[in-house]
């Protein structure tokens, strides 16, 4: 076995909604430090397993096991607990509230003080500005007392980014992060997911394969639920099965 | 900070400002008119009692020219909605800001215990014009608080004794909607059923306001009993009579009631009716010469029926209030008004009205039976008894 | 941002204009307001639940009549020292929330509203069913005031009602600020916008959705057995779904998830309510547009006034003092 130690483990995955198979016999290992894309045509269950991996869906069948422990019977805040963090294909952040409100409230969980009930959470913010950093990391500092809904969407994207980065994950699941984005913002985006941590594994859906061939050195690729192929980018970017569904469209 | 100093300052002037205005309004007169509380719901499902009660209460009043013992007689009218809160919202308003001298109304059941508290802690004279709650004129019962109205149960107990002595019936059962009032009214006829030697084969107690009894009727074996008792009131009233009819009870069983089967139910239930009795403090078929004055006067206030219980209890109450503040030739000396209230000694339309040592009224209760009229069912007057109080017991 | 120190203010003001009510005003008003602090308090209390947490709840009265009827039946069927019967009281209301809140946050919505809606009724027709030991439809009358033994402070007089009271809400209304301040409160807004966010983040939704559900509850509770005290009798009435209404109404006038709106809101519908039901046998009616009124012109509730007015500010004085309002946005 290699020595790289293992961030996440899927056996067997199966999901099943009423009578549609969304997964079917998935298998995925993801090295730690890795950057896994996953590929597939629409509706072919790539949301789906990122939902699995995350625990907001109970799978048919199958395990899912993170830095090793098996993780599939237990609920998404123990999952996000282990280090993992995902971001939202379509964008999921608390609207009313300021894109600082929305950070500090990944930096409280990771900083183990969101359970404090008397002491005021802005100061323990100014004491110890872990959202400000962020924001300043990700460029968005300047928007820091806006209210989300008052943010574009572009704004809105690299704050759901943003708010994942803060729970400070080993394991990030990004889905389809450059969704909508222009292409300047693509690229700055690009950029952002190169600037990121070695030992942080990074799992990411994509369309656009410019990103994933850019960015990403495994890929899964899913047609209907079920992979079609697996393996390191560059090998899968030749593959004439993968070629003629996904690539040759 | 400075602005909100400003702020406060400002704030807490306009309140001083606002509550010398207030201080000097509420400032008594000494011989100003005196100021009666009447709190009665007009609004919520005991609106329509509310007003008749309202009515009656007015009527006495203009009756009198609205002057007693040379004072002008001032009503302050406010609406309970038949909810406890807002009874003592609006007690607590009249007694603190319309600065009344005494209260009087309620109607329902519920509010009766809250008030009579209010008044004991007030200490503030309370006359319940209709409210039938036992306990308020029971052993707990406040100085300040009178009744003059029936309490629950007190007509029955003249129903239940005449049904086993009289009408010479021996097993009845009884069918009452489940609240407290049902249970004290039944109660009431139970008890000196009972000891007159009858026996209550039967409790049937339907949810509060259903018109569905087929499922209690159908408990009931209709060969083990020779009458039943019902306290129901408007379409539950109708529709109790009718099933018990569809059940083939009546005619065979005869049906006792409390006062609740009023002119117009039994206009609707037609043949089904004759024979009926009831019992109660007032009908309008009393002969006397007061209440043909009452008739008289009520007809004269633009009515177009005869008066009911209610209409009758609010003009009762104020009769009874007005008669003590002749006599203690005011309200300010608040002990000798109530003193003259306990003394009280009247002939009223419904006979001779006094109170007992617990502020309850003790009346003359009428005992009617159902017979064929010209233009349909009329009540007439089969029994009078005199001096009923609220434990009142067959002599002998 | 907003000031750390800005809700002791209000509340130290308040408190100061609160304090000086006996000394200018009659008896009456004084019981009045005594009563409009409690509901005050019980809406207060309740926008942890309704305007933080997103949970509308049309049961919220059985909190606040339960914790009396407990005292209540402590005291005269028990014999128990009034004050632990109060404390009972409270405690029986809020276990009962305790135990209750894993079933209920399980519901949003409407749902949650319904099934809170039943709750109520059931507390409602225990109490109009339970015989002698709850006083039925007549509840409980003759519940005597506790007393604090100190000869200057007496809780049997209207004043020393009163200020009892309102040290009561003064104590509850700043542990509520505390709360809704502190990562625990907000956090329970994260809840209300975006819970599945909040989960994938490492926050158990469920156990800070009944945390919320309890402290409202809790607050409905003490206010409850004030209530009872001061009125010295407990009906059925204190549980019904009318008074629910009232109290998610005041949340809603008074503006969600401000804390004070809900407080003057509160209040504030109390004596609104006493006043025109005086003047007026339409009151229903005039109460009915007034608050049809009040969400239309006002959606953001009473609160959002103060906002309109530093808008206003800002803008008059926005061009001048331009580099100060980073806050402000277009
Ligand atoms: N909650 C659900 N209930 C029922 N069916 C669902 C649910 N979620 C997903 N599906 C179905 O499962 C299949 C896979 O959906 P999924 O969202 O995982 O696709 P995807 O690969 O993420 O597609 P896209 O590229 O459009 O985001 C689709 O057929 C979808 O309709
Ligand atoms: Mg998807």
């Amino acid at each position: 076995m290699s020595a790289t130690p293992v961030a996440l483990t899927v056996q067997k995955l199966t999901v099943r909604f009423g009578g549609i198979v969304a997964l079917s016999d998935v298998d995925l290992t993801v090295a730690k430090g890795s950057r896994y894309g996953i590929l597939g045509p629409n509706g072919s269950g790539k949301t789906t397993l990122f939902n699995s991996i995350s625990g907001l869906n109970t799978p048919a069948s199958g395990t899912i096991a993170l830095h090793g422990t098996d993780v599939t019977n237990r609920p998404a805040r123990a999952r996000a607990k282990m280090g993992l963090a995902r971001t939202f294909q379509i964008t999921s952040l608390f609207p009313s509230l300021t894109v600082r409100g929305n950070v500090a409230m990944a930096t409280r969980m990771a900083d183990g003080v969101a359970g404090s009930w008397w002491k005021p959470a802005d100061l323990q913010i100014s004491a110890n500005d872990d959202a400000g950093a962020m924001l300043e990391q990700l460029r968005i500092g300047h928007l820091a007392n806006r209210t989300v809904r008052s943010l574009g969407y572009g704004e809105q994207r690299q704050l759901e980014i943003a708010m994942a980065l803060a729970t400070r994950p080993s394991v990030l699941l990004l889905d389809e992060p450059t969704a909508g984005l222009s292409n300047a913002e693509t690229v700055a985006l690009t950029e952002l997911v190169r600037t990121f941590p070695k030992e942080l594994t990074v799992l990411i859906i994509e369309h656009d394969l410019g990103v994933i061939f850019e960015l990403t050195d495994q890929l899964t690729v899913l047609q209907n639920g079920v992979m079609i192929a697996s393996g390191p980018s560059a090998q899968i970017r030749e593959d004439p099965i993968v070629k003629e569904v996904y690539l040759g469209r | 900070m400075k602005r909100f100093l400003t702020l406060f300052l400002a704030l807490s002037f306009a309140f001083t400002g606002l509550g010398v205005a207030v201080a000097q309004d509420a400032t008594p007169e000494a011989s100003g008119p005196i100021k009666i509380g009447v709190l009665n719901p007009t609004t919520g499902s005991f609106a329509v009692f509310g007003e008749q009660v309202n009515a009656g209460i007015q009527l006495y009043f203009d009756s009198i020219g609205n002057e007693v013992a040379g004072i002008p007689i001032e009503l302050v009218f406010a609406d309970t909605a038949g909810d406890p809160q807002q009874a003592l919202d609006q007690a607590r308003r009249l007694v603190g800001e319309e600065d009344v001298d005494m209260l009087m109304g309620i109607i329902n059941s519920a509010v009766v215990p809250p008030l009579a508290e209010f008044a004991a802690t007030e200490e503030i004279p309370l006359v319940f014009s209709v409210g039938g709650a036992q306990v308020a004129t029971g052993p707990d019962r406040s100085p300040y608080v009178f009744r003059t109205a029936l309490a629950n149960g007190q007509q029955d107990r003249v129903l239940g004794w005449y049904t086993a002595e009289i009408l010479g019936k021996q097993s009845a059962a009884t069918f009452a909607w489940d609240f407290i009032v049902g249970e004290e009214r039944v109660g009431g006829f139970a008890d000196t059923f009972t000891a007159a030697g009858g026996e209550i084969v039967s409790e049937q107690k339907p949810p509060l306001g259903t018109t569905d009894y087929g499922p209690f009727i159908g408990q009931v074996d209709p060969t083990s009993i020779d009458v039943a008792y019902a306290f129901f009131s408007g379409p539950g009233a109708l529709a109790f009579a009718q099933q018990m009819a569809d059940f083939g009870l009546t005619p065979n069983v005869g049906l006792v009631a409390s006062d609740y089967f009023t002119a117009g139910i039994l206009e609707e239930m037609g043949e089904t009716a004759l024979g009926l009795v009831q019992a109660g403090g007032y009908t309008s078929s009393i002969d006397t010469p007061e209440n043909a004055a009452y008739l008289e006067a009520f007809a004269a206030s633009g009515q177009d029926r005869l008066p009911g219980t209610y209409d009758y209890e609010g003009y009762l109450s104020a009769m009874v209030v007005a008669d003590a503040i002749e006599r203690a030739g005011g309200i300010g000396d608040e002990q000798a008004f109530l003193d003259a209230l306990a003394a009280a000694d009247i002939t009223t339309p419904s006979g001779q009205f006094t109170f007992d040592e617990s502020g309850q009224a003790v009346r003359t209760i009428f005992v009617t039976e159902v017979t064929e009229g010209d233009g349909g069912p009329v009540q007439s007057i089969v029994e009078t008894v005199d001096g009923v109080g609220q434990s009142w017991a067959a002599a002998g | 941002m907003r000031s750390v120190l800005r809700d002791e203010r209000i509340l130290l003001a308040g408190t100061l204009v609160l304090c000086v009510v006996p000394f200018v005003f009659g008896n009456y008003w004084t019981g009045l307001l005594t009563q409009a602090l409690i509901f005050a308090g019980v809406a207060m209390g309740l926008d942890i639940l309704v305007g933080f947490t997103g949970m509308p709840s049309l049961g919220h009265a059985a909190f606040f009549g339960l914790s009396g009827y407990g005292a209540a039946i402590g005291i005269q069927r028990y014999d128990l020292n009034p004050w632990l019967a109060a404390l009972t009281g409270i405690l029986f209301s809020i276990a009962l929330a305790v135990l209750f809140a894993p079933l209920a946050v399980r519901m949003r919505g409407l749902a949650f509203l319904t099934i809170m809606l039943a709750f109520g009724q059931v507390c409602w027709g225990i109490a109009t069913r339970g015989g002698d030991f709850t006083g039925g439809e007549n509840g409980l009358p003759g519940i005597p005031r506790p007393s604090l033994g100190l000869g200057w402070w007496d809780l049997k007089t209207t004043d020393g009602f009163y200020y009892f009271t309102l040290v009561c809400t003064v104590l509850v209304s700043f542990v509520l600020v505390r709360i809704a301040r502190s990562a625990f409160g907000a956090s329970l807004l994260g809840i209300r916008e975006n819970e599945t966010r909040m989960m994938t983040m490492g926050y158990h939704v469920a156990a800070r959705r009944a945390a919320a559900f309890s402290i409202a509850a809790g607050a409905g509770a003490i206010f409850g057995v004030l209530s009872a005290f001061f009125n010295g009798y407990v009906g059925p009435g204190t549980l019904d779904w009318r008074l629910s209404a009232q109290f998610l109404l005041s949340v809603v006038i008074g503006g969600a998830g401000s804390l004070w709106g809900p407080f003057v809101a509160g209040g504030g519908l109390h004596i609104v309510k006493t006043y025109i039901t005086g003047q007026t046998q339409y009151w229903p009616m005039v109460l009915g547009a007034l608050y049809v009124f009040a969400v239309v012109v006002l959606p953001g509730g009473i609160a959002s006034l103060i906002t309109l007015a530093r808008n206003r500010r800002n803008r008059s004085s926005g061009p001048a003092t331009g580099s100060t309002t980073a806050v402000s946005s277009k």
